[in-house]
């Protein structure tokens, strides 16, 4: 056995090789090896420092030295995934070593593991400790800045690592979260959220306060250490002009509307400043980022419209000072102004339109003016509705859609309703329209007016029908008068066929005019005695026949006397 | 007595799901808005891709492709956007002055993002604290250093270029990508 070679007391021996069994427990080394396996080892990250620690039982009080070897996992780098001396962690007598610099992608796997050293000695390596450096890291101490004036405390915090040139956090990323008490009290201390730069004003004057902060990142669930206690006393508010008191912002359909008191006794007028959200994120200086709302510079009433200068989404900051000649006072608490979610909703504009036992509502959603309204809000609507009467019982209806029926009212009753608009996804209500009563109308005269609308549309139906029929009959009789007339041509024309259409211009261009004149003149005389009325058809028979006369003048007439006598028959 | 307790606990429990809707039910009508506004306002600060950037190279591969994230689970896509518009919030807070672009478009664009980093947190702090757990499963963990991998590289590259006119305009049509990517993740929360 190696213990036998080694020239100490029994005592020691004994020792040796109870620790041994004590510490391997399962034995499989206990066979070659005296040295004890480095036990506990664990790797402590703050920021970028990381640090590789372990346990070893000193009691024995050998003196021993340690080596760390490490490799990384995955492929993060594919030529050191053998195991690879750890450099500043070969051979050192205590029990921890600095892996800053071997450790430089926070993103990879690492895995680590030690042994313990004595001579030519080495006891087995220790479990490997397998680490990713960013999910173990934790968020060092900021540094932090107090600041008393005009009895407000100015809190400047430097985020943890500011100043280091590797960087384990994505920069911009903390929150802060401050613990304040008051100095000599037994008062429980206050958790609050603070900014990078930030005031505390709710402090009392003349006052000890000690305050701690912690850097938190919210989306890892990670809460830094806290920065050193600092004390700091609160001084009196300055003796110049005070700051404006009792800020408050009122914004209805996204008119935004900030107002103050003026408590002053001189003249003074009034700046309105604003601050984009997001640069209260910054640790750095910031304050040239306030920008005077337009139209709200020296003024001397106490109201200011900054509707211009806040867009639908995006955080804002509001404060406004006094002046009084070179007086300038200090700013006023500043007020986060969330502009969907401080704003108020407007009453709707609401039509009804009352029908039989039903009411007809037409909403237009409040601000319909303002297009920013429709940009923060998805609207739905809560009608409330009751009988216009002693005991009336309110009914609820909620529609997503601006037009709506109500129906399964009573007839020929006055119903009041009056609607509102909320947004599910703010849990905002707005303002109830003004209440508007109308009655329905009968549901008796229903049938009446069914009815009534049944027997005209018959009526108009039947119209329509006689109108139709009387026009097709018409058109039926005048195609069928000229183009299959009842009076039938002379045999002895009909007999030509197609000769006689194919020589009619011939033939009418040759027939002398005087001829035509005669044949008229005769029936004229022949149809005068007998009745007037027949002469336009005579004549137009006359005419039709005139074609067919042109071959012969007698034929013509022929059949004019005899068109004539059916008539008269 | 019994009865009077089970029905606080109900009562409890009933309003802490409320308090929790107030926290998140927002985020995905308003993810939805700052996506839009974002895509607007990245096309609106700079306008067209100038031409004599087309040459330069570039070494990171596009975020489609590095992320390809598996999010099925709601609170995973959350924290996904959330790290990504944090990375993108701090890539614009770096120095701007070579570029040039609309310096009103900016602002506007790294307020709204702020507002709703800020609103992602609240729901995920509050979740954090409801269910008492931490960041816990593999997925999301892998998640989150894929995010961070990714955005180093946009770090490196910015500080290599220096900042020039042309590496900014790279990252700005890299993170017009990266929101059509966010766009996706939106869907599933």
């Amino acid at each position: 056995m190696a213990a036998a070679g080694f020239p100490r007391s029994e005592c020691a021996l004994l020792l040796v090789a109870l620790s041994l069994l004590a510490a391997l427990g399962s034995g499989n080394c206990a066979g070659q090896m005296n040295l004890m396996i480095p036990q506990n080892v664990q790797v402590h990250i703050i920021n970028t420092n990381i640090t590789l620690k372990w346990d070893w039982d000193s009691w024995n009080n050998f003196t021993v030295t340690f080596s760390a070897h490490y490799q990384w996992l995955e492929d993060c780098e594919e030529d050191r995934t053998n195991w690879t001396e750890l450099p500043g962690c070969q051979s050192v007598t205590v029990t921890k070593c600095d892996l800053s610099s071997a450790v430089t992608d926070y993103l990879c796997n690492y895995s680590v593991r030690v042994r313990a050293e004595r001579g030519e000695e080495k006891s087995p390596w220790s479990e490997p400790f397998i680490f990713i450096p960013d999910i173990i890291a934790e968020i060092g101490p900021p540094e932090v800045q107090l600041e008393s004036v005009d009895g407000v405390v100015k809190v400047s915090i430097s985020p943890p690592e500011a100043n280091s040139k590797e960087k384990m956090w994505t920069q911009h990323s903390f929150s802060y979260n401050a613990v304040i008490w008051k100095k000599s009290s037994n008062a429980e201390p206050k958790n609050r959220a603070i900014y990078p730069r930030d005031i505390i004003d709710d402090l009392e004057p003349e006052t000890a306060y000690c305050m701690k902060v912690q850097a938190r990142l919210i989306s890892e669930a990670k809460r830094g250490y806290f920065s050193p206690e600092q004390c700091i006393n609160t001084t009196r508010a300055s003796n110049g002009l005070p700051c404006p008191t009792n800020i408050t912002v009122h914004a209805l359909n996204m008119k935004f509307l900030l107002n103050w008191d003026n408590h002053y006794n001189k003249n003074v007028s009034f700046n309105v400043q604003y601050l984009s959200g997001f640069y209260k994120q910054f640790y750095e200086d910031y304050s040239n980022k306030w920008y005077i709302v337009a139209g709200c510079e020296n003024i001397s009433h106490t109201q200011c419209d900054f509707s211009s200068n806040v867009g639908t989404s995006g955080n804002y900051y509001i404060r406004v000072n006094a002046t009084n000649g070179y007086n300038r006072s200090c700013s006023s608490k500043e007020i986060k102004v969330d502009p969907c979610v401080i704003n108020e909703i407007g009453p709707p504009s609401v039509k009804v339109n009352s029908g039989p036992s039903l009411l007809r509502i037409q909403i237009t959603c409040p601000g319909e003016e303002n297009k920013s309204m429709s940009e923060c809000y998805e609207f739905t609507y809560r009608i409330q509705y009751w009988e216009n009467s002693s005991k009336p019982e309110v009914e609820n209806e909620v529609v997503q859609q601006p037009f709506h029926t109500i129906s399964n009212l009573m007839p020929s009753r006055a119903y009041c309703l009056k609607v509102q608009a909320f947004t599910r996804a703010y849990n905002k209500s707005g303002q109830f329209s003004n209440v508007i009563c109308t009655e329905t109308l009968s549901d008796q005269m229903s049938p009446l007016v069914v009815l009534t609308t049944f027997l005209i549309a018959v009526v108009v139906v039947l119209v329509l029908a006689v109108v139709i029929i009387l026009g097709i009959y018409l058109s039926y009789k005048k195609i069928k008068y000229v183009f299959f007339p009842s009076c039938k041509p002379p045999s002895n024309i009909e007999s030509f066929g197609g000769q006689l259409f194919s020589n009619l211009y011939i033939l009418t261009s040759e027939e002398p005019a005087e001829k035509c004149c005669i044949i008229e003149n005769t029936i004229q005389e022949e149809a005068n005695p007998t009745d007037f009325k027949n002469y336009s058809n005579s004549k137009q028979s006359s005419r039709d026949s005139g074609n067919y006369s042109n071959d012969d003048d007698t034929l013509g007439s022929k059949v004019s006397e005899e068109t004539l006598e059916q008539e008269i028959v | 007595m019994s009865t009077m307790r089970l029905l606080h606990i109900c009562l409890v429990l009933l309003f802490s799901t409320e308090i929790s809707s107030q926290h998140c039910d927002l985020l995905s009508f308003q993810q939805k808005k700052l996506n839009k506004d974002s895509l607007e306002l990245l096309e609106k600060m700079g306008g067209n891709f100038p031409f004599q950037c087309f040459s330069e190279r570039t070494d990171f591969k596009s975020m489609q492709d590095v992320l390809k994230l598996q999010l099925s689970q709601k609170e995973n896509a959350k924290l996904a956007i959330q790290n990504i518009l944090q990375e993108i919030f701090t890539v614009f807070s770096k120095n701007l002055t070579q570029t040039a672009w609309d310096e009103i478009s900016i602002i506007t664009f790294q307020n709204k993002l702020h507002q709703q980093i800020e609103r992602l947190e609240a729901c995920l702090g509050f979740q954090k604290e409801k269910d008492g757990t931490k960041m816990g499963s593999d997925g999301l963990v892998l998640t989150k250093l894929k995010i961070k991998r990714y955005f180093q590289g946009i770090y490196n590259f910015l500080e290599e270029k220096q900042y020039s006119l042309c590496a900014w305009e790279i990252i700005r049509m890299e993170m017009t990508r990266g929101f059509l990517l966010v766009d996706q993740l939106t869907k599933s929360i």
